[in-house]
Formats: structure tokens, C-alpha cells, sequence
């Protein structure tokens, strides 16, 4: 299953929400969905989900466009927005029952979706408790239950982790991870750049309504940086393995880092040429090397280094 | 062993049954069950009712003592525990739905049930039979007491039969009243506006249904079938109530449908048969009274609600998008369908058309009613047409106003509130400056000249000639402009794909 937006355009009155926004997912991928508030994300899932029709561009999933055809979207595509419900004297059961009556499923097949799905996102324990009295990580876990009744091939997941403790967002991801690993296709967009960046397989960065990157996330992280940086931790003599490296071709930059632990980070032109022949002249020089890592970009940095935080 | 198949279908039925409810009935009425409020009032009901009652036998009993006989007794005691029942129900029913909807209806929740395979005919279908099934709960209830009437005389059966389906269609009417009320879109104030009018409205029909109640339980239901007269009212206020009904039901649909859909079609549709059988209607209705004043109002109420469509399509959005576009049909019948699309240009289209046949009809119908009359049915010909020209010129300037200086601040959707501030301030500046404006001595003895651009100035019989030819010209004015955009639009009013 393959989801792909092709030059998207949503205008609201002569603001443009979103401006030829183009990319595409498929199955077993988690795809983050990245930008400042304002930047087009809720704009464009709401698309996906049929809830809004592009001004221009389509969107298709599995070749079928969803502008044409909303009903065979609507029937592979989860959707989970970025509020709660707020339904009262309803219990998660009854709740749930609801959504999947309201989505054509009927008797016994019914009654074993629910159980199912109650079991899956492990709320068995609470089936009889009132939506409206859960906290907020329950509440979400409920939505992504209500999103998977249709047993959508899709997911689309606007802002999921928003709100939660530590311990809801774990436990979201790790629902997450079993989502893509039956073969879904999920695209989530979410404020926690360090936690998406360990989730998402790929991602893409928006703003004012237009994409400022997009790929797979080690594109993303390491094609922000011309040079690559490295962090070595020797054995002992730190001080001197950072004259050391600076009297090297090809390094741009050392220094000490570590206050416990001493380690020196040094930035090498990029490539991995570069710290192959690094590594092989420092140990020729003797000194011994315990551990070197490559130094990534985050996400983070990625997301402060291409958006300016302006709104469409 | 013939059992064998009754029994499991027996077994089965349940589960059919289960299946084929509407899930929002099944899901507000557990919500009515789990909730306190339900509860609380079934129980005060129950309280009130048998107080009602016990208080009606010690009074039976008392004057049977006394006299010998309470002829009439029951009677009595029947309209008291009726009254409390339509009290109750009118005050509950309408009052729990519009809550429920208006809590839910905030954006998201809608949206989660348009990701579904549900419909908004089915949504607003659920919340009036859920609204239906509360209803019927207070009934039943209220039954066992309503029965024990019976014994006490001095009340029929049928009679008891017919005033509880009075009531019952009263209170889903209110019901209907407040479901409409609950999904109109808009701001806040506004919203709380049409919670007030809705409020109104179910206290109107409350009171209508009370008040046939009581006329009826005097005379006898029987009435209704000996003359020929009580027929016909009722026969017009089914009709009234059935239209008006038909039209809360089809614009709450229109409501909850996403904007992106062709949302204005039932409405539209509903809006041509009502149109037809409240003329017809009307002017049968004349001839059968052999009085024209009665097809005068039916001429009246379709030019006054003809206004408020031209208003409402003013707010309109300009644009298609391929979802409404795909259900354009091909051939000679695409241009038939436009009047009956979401869209501004085949809103305006609609509602001057179905003006324009109201007119043509009017004039040509008037020549077979009686004298008596006329002179009504020949007013509203003329100042009808002429109130809706000045309604179009203020649509459309509203419109103009709104797309060239307002475009950021003011929603396509709101359009019709630009339109309505223009009215009410060409109608009434000129009469302020006239008065406060100019010095005794310099203001005219009549107010003619400073009514010019009051759409109601038509209203006025000595200068009305006058008037519509002055709205007429400013509905040409306003008109002329949008000739272009009106003709681009039914260029762009095909199939994705079409060749034109």
C-alpha cells in the first residue's frame, strides 16, 4: 500500500495553507510529519483523511485518488486527530461499539473487532470506565483504538503524543512500532523531534505550507551538514590528540568535550575516506583508541536549521 | 421439529435487530440510560404524575360521595396528567437533545463520524429517533395513569389515542426544532441567537400542541371526521406542520454536511416540492374557500422565504470542488441541474427562477379566483417581486463589498450579514438624516423619497408602482456586473473531464 501527495494546494480564502506539498509512504513505514504551528500538517492529514478537498493536487492512495473516490479512502485510512474525546456517560466499550457499528461492522464480526482491538491497545481493564473521566493517555489510546476498528491499512496521526507523560508516549510508540511491523502504512506528525526521530523511518519538513525537506531520516539528518563530525575517546593524552588531529588534512575542527569521561570531538570533511584515514594515522601515532562514534545531526538541530518559524 | 427454524430465528432476531438500529440511537440511548439526568426527571415525572393521580381519586371519591356521580371526573384528571406528560416531554426532550448535539458537535467529533461509512442524513436520522425513543420512554411510562382515567369516565379512547399522537408529533417537532438549532454553524452569539429562536419555536409549538389538545379533549376527537371544516384545518396544519418538518429535517442534514459536499441540492429539492404543494395548496385552497386572500399568504410566505434564499446564496461558495463537480450530469440535464447545485451563482439562479414562476403562476392563476380577495393576491404580486429586487441588490452588493474589501476578515459564509447590515442601513439613514438631519423647514411632508432603498417601502400601496421600479432598477444594477461571473460559472458547472 503506497500514500502520495502530488502538488497539494489548499487555500482558505487568500490564505494558503498548504503550497504544492508533494511525497509519498508505504507500508511498514512510520513517516514523521514535521513543522512549526501554522505550517500546513493538520491542513494536509485532513486531506488524506477526506475531511478537506486540496484547491488544487491530489492525493492517492494504492492509485486511487482520494479527492475522486473520499469512499475507498475512508475505508483504508485510520485517522486520529489532534483532540480527545469528549463524549459524556460513555463508557470505552459502548465508545468503541459505536465507531465500529458507525463503520459498518455488525454482529459477532463486531463484537470480536472491539475485543480485539481492546486487547491490542490494552484497555480490556478499562472497557467499563467513562471516556470522559480518563486521563489524557488513556483518552489517546482510545483514539488510536477507534482509528484501527476498520482495520485501516493506513494511519494517519495528527500530534498523538501531545500532552502525554513519558510513560503514555512509550507506550504509544511501542504500539506504533507493532502498527508498522504488521504492515501499515503511518504517517504521524508530532512536536517531539527527539522521540520522532527514533520512531520515523522518514520525514518531512514543512513550513508556511511548503516543504523545506523531505526523505529518509538519514538523509535528513546527515545531508544538513556539509562535514561529518566524529567523537573519539582515548584511552589517555586527549589534549594531545586534538593538536594531533589538527595538524591532519581534511579536519575543520577539533576540541576537548567530556567533563567525566575526556573525549575529542573532531569535524572531518565529509566522507568516509576522511575518517578511515584519520583513525589509521592517530593509531600510527600511538595513541589508543577506545571508541569513536560518528556525531549525527538531531532532528532538532535539522528543524532550527531550516525553518525560520513563520506561518502561511 | 417446525419449531426448530421459529426458535432460531426468534434467537437471531435480537441480533438482527441490534444490527439494523442506527448506532446513534443505539449510542444516545445508552447515553440517556448511564446519565443521571434521564433518571432524575423519569423519577420526578413519575412523582408528579401519580400525585396527580391519587389527588384525582380522593377527588373522585369525594364528590361521588357527595352527589352521587363525578361525570366528567376523568376527564379532568386526563388533561392534568396530559399536561404534565407534554410539560415534561417538551421540557426535556428538546432541551437533552440540543445539549447532547452541541456538546458533541464540535468540529473534530463531526469529522470522526464523516470518517466513517455514516451519513449526515443518517447522523441528524439518529439524534430525532433518539430524541423519538426518550419520548415514547415518557409516554409509556405516563400510560398506566392515562389508562386509569379511562375508568374514572368522562373520556374516549379514541379521543386519548389522537391527543397522544398529537403530542407525541408535537414534541418530535420541538425535538427536530432544537436538533436544527444545535448544528447551525456559526460563532458563538449567533449560535446562542438561534438557540434563543429555537427556544421560541419549541415553546410555540408546545403551546399550539397544548392548546388543540385541551380544543379536542372538549369536543371529542370525532369532530375531526363530522365536519367538513375541522377537516380541512386539520388537513392544512398537517400539511403546515409536515412542510415545515420536512424543512428543520433537510437543512439539519444540510448542516452537518461538510462544505465540501453538494450539500445544497436536498435542501434545494425539498425546498421545489414545498413549493409546489404550498401554491397549489393555497390556491385550491381559495377556490375551495372562494377566497383569494388565502392564495395571497401562500404567495406571501413563498416570497418571504424566497428572500431568505437569496441571502443564503449570496453566502455561497464561489468554487467547486471535484467532489460536487463529479455529480454534474451530462448532456441537456447539466444545465437543469444547476439551479439545484451548491454554489452561489446556482443558489441566486434558483431562487430567481422559482420567484419569477411564483409571479408568472400568480398572474396567470388570478384570472379563476373569486372577487373576494383579489385585491390581496394582486398586492402580493407586485410588492412581493418588488421586495425580492431589493433583496437581490443587497445579496449582491453584500457580496461585491465582501469579495473587494473584506476577502481576509470576513468568511464567504458570512456574506449574508454584509447584505443584511446594507439593508438596515439604506433603510434607515436616510430617515435619521431626514429627521435629525435637515431643519423643520427643509424636510419633505412625506417620507416617500427617504424609503427609496427600504426593500419594505413596497409594502406602502400609493407609491408602490414606484418603489418596485426602483428595486427593479437596483436589482439590474446590481445584476449587471455579474453577468460575466454568472455565465463563467455555468461554464465551469461540468463533469472534471468534460469537453465543453
Amino acid at each position: 500500500m503506497k500514500v502520495e501527495t502530488v502538488g497539494l494546494v489548499k487555500e482558505f480564502g487568500a490564505t494558503r495553507a498548504v503550497n504544492g506539498i508533494s511525497f509519498s509512504f508505504s507500508s511498514g513505514e512510520i513517516y514523521g510529519f514535521v513543522g512549526p504551528n501554522g505550517a500546513g500538517k493538520t491542513t494536509t492529514m485532513r486531506i488524506l483523511a477526506t475531511l478537506e478537498e486540496p484547491t488544487r493536487g491530489n492525493a492517492y492512495v494504492d492509485g486511487v485518488s482520494i479527492v475522486e473516490e473520499p469512499e475507498h479512502a475512508r475505508r483504508v485510512i485510520g485517522y486520529v486527530p489532534d483532540s480527545l474525546p469528549s463524549h459524556r456517560d460513555v463508557s470505552v466499550h459502548d465508545y468503541l461499539d459505536f465507531f465500529a457499528r458507525a463503520y459498518g461492522r455488525k454482529g459477532e464480526d463486531r463484537r470480536r473487532v472491539v475485543s480485539s482491538i481492546e486487547e491490542f491497545t490494552n484497555l480490556s481493564g478499562i472497557r467499563e470506565k467513562m471516556v470522559n473521566a480518563l486521563s489524557k493517555g488513556m483518552k489517546q489510546r482510545v483514539c488510536l483504538a477507534r482509528a484501527l476498528l476498520h482495520e485501516p491499512q493506513v494511519l494517519i496521526l495528527d500530534e498523538p503524543a501531545a500532552g502525554l507523560d513519558p510513560r503514555a508516549r512509550i507506550e504509544l510508540r511501542e504500539l506504533l512500532r507493532v502498527l508498522a511491523a504488521q504492515g501499515k502504512a503511518i504517517l504521524i506528525s508530532s512536536h517531539i523531534l527527539t522521540e520522532l526521530a527514533e520512531l520515523v523511518s522518514g520525514a518531512l519538513i514543512v513550513e508556511r505550507g511548503r516543504i523545506l525537506k523531505a526523505g529518509s531520516l538519514h538523509d535528513i539528518l546527515t545531508g544538513a551538514r556539509p562535514q561529518r563530525t566524529v567523537s573519539i575517546r582515548p584511552l589517555e593524552r586527549a589534549e594531545d590528540l586534538v593538536r594531533f588531529a589538527l595538524e591532519q588534512p581534511g579536519t575543520l575542527e577539533a576540541r576537548l568535550a567530556g567533563s567525566t569521561v575526556p573525549t575529542v570531538e573532531v569535524t572531518l570533511e565529509d566522507g568516509d575516506e576522511a575518517a578511515a584515514a584519520f583513525l589509521a594515522a592517530a593509531v600510527a601515532a600511538g595513541f589508543r583508541i577506545a571508541e569513536l562514534r560518528p556525531l549525527r545531526g538531531s532532528l532538532e538541530d535539522v528543524f532550527l536549521e531550516v525553518t525560520k518559524g513563520e506561518i502561511a | 421439529m417446525s419449531r426448530i427454524p421459529f426458535v432460531s430465528l426468534a434467537r437471531a432476531l435480537p441480533a438482527r435487530v441490534d444490527d439494523w438500529v442506527n448506532p446513534i440511537v443505539v449510542k444516545e440511548l445508552r447515553q440517556a440510560v448511564r446519565g443521571r439526568t434521564a433518571a432524575a426527571m423519569l423519577s420526578f415525572f413519575l412523582f408528579v404524575e401519580t400525585a396527580t393521580l391519587g389527588f384525582a381519586l380522593l377527588r373522585s371519591q369525594l364528590l361521588s360521595e357527595a352527589s352521587g356521580g363525578a361525570l366528567g371526573e376523568g376527564t379532568r384528571a386526563f388533561s392534568i396528567l396530559l399536561g404534565v406528560l407534554l410539560g415534561t416531554a417538551f421540557l426535556f426532550v428538546p432541551v437533552a437533545t440540543w445539549f447532547r448535539m452541541t456538546s458533541e458537535r464540535n468540529d473534530q467529533n463531526l469529522d470522526l463520524l464523516f470518517v466513517t461509512t455514516l451519513t449526515p442524513g443518517e447522523i441528524a436520522s439518529g439524534k430525532l429517533l433518539a430524541g423519538g425513543f426518550l419520548t415514547l420512554w415518557l409516554f409509556s411510562a405516563s400510560l398506566p395513569f392515562l389508562t386509569f382515567t379511562y375508568f374514572l369516565r368522562g373520556v374516549d379512547f379514541f379521543t386519548v389515542l389522537v391527543l397522544l399522537s398529537i403530542g407525541y408529533l408535537g414534541v418530535l417537532a420541538a425535538t427536530q426544532v432544537a436538533l436544527l438549532a444545535a448544528t447551525v454553524p456559526g460563532t458563538k452569539v449567533f449560535r446562542a441567537l438561534v438557540a434563543l429562536l429555537a427556544l421560541w419555536g419549541v415553546v410555540t409549538i408546545a403551546t399550539l400542541t397544548i392548546a388543540s389538545s385541551i380544543a379536542l379533549l372538549s369536543s371529542g376527537a370525532m369532530v375531526l371526521f363530522v365536519s367538513r371544516d375541522a377537516r380541512i384545518a386539520a388537513v392544512v396544519m398537517l400539511a403546515t406542520f409536515t412542510s415545515l418538518f420536512a424543512v428543520a429535517r433537510v437543512l439539519t442534514t444540510a448542516c452537518l454536511t461538510p462544505q465540501v459536499a453538494n450539500r445544497a441540492r436536498p435542501v434545494r429539492l425539498t425546498f421545489s416540492v414545498i413549493w409546489v404543494l404550498a401554491l397549489g395548496g393555497s390556491y385550491a385552497l381559495a377556490l375551495l374557500a372562494s377566497d383569494g386572500e388565502v392564495f395571497a399568504v401562500g404567495l406571501w410566505g413563498t416570497y418571504a422565504i424566497l428572500a431568505l434564499t437569496l441571502l443564503a446564496a449570496a453566502s455561497e461558495r464561489d468554487r467547486l470542488g471535484p467532489r460536487v463537480l463529479r455529480e454534474v450530469p451530462a448532456g441537456a440535464r447539466r444545465l437543469l441541474a444547476f439551479p439545484f447545485f451548491s454554489g452561489a451563482a446556482s443558489g441566486l439562479s434558483w431562487s430567481v427562477l422559482v420567484a419569477a414562476l411564483t409571479t408568472l403562476f400568480g398572474t396567470f392563476a388570478r384570472a379563476y379566483l373569486p372577487t373576494r380577495g383579489t385585491d390581496d393576491v394582486e398586492r402580493a404580486l407586485v410588492a412581493g417581486p418588488g421586495v425580492l429586487a431589493y433583496i437581490l441588490c443587497y445579496a449582491l452588493t453584500g457580496r461585491f463589498l465582501r469579495e473587494r474589501f473584506l476577502g481576509n476578515r470576513v468568511s464567504e459564509g458570512h456574506t449574508w450579514v454584509i447584505s443584511l447590515l446594507l439593508a438596515v442601513a439604506a433603510s434607515v439613514l436616510p430617515v435619521l438624516v431626514g429627521v435629525f438631519g435637515l431643519s423643520a423647514h427643509e424636510q419633505p411632508r412625506s417620507l416617500f423619497p427617504w424609503l427609496v432603498l427600504n426593500p419594505f417601502s413596497v409594502l406602502d400601496a400609493q407609491h408602490a408602482p414606484v418603489y418596485v421600479t426602483i428595486g427593479a432598477t437596483l436589482a439590474l444594477l446590481s445584476v449587471f456586473p455579474k453577468i460575466r461571473w454568472f455565465l463563467a460559472k455555468v461554464r465551469e458547472f461540468r463533469k472534471p473531464g468534460d469537453a465543453a
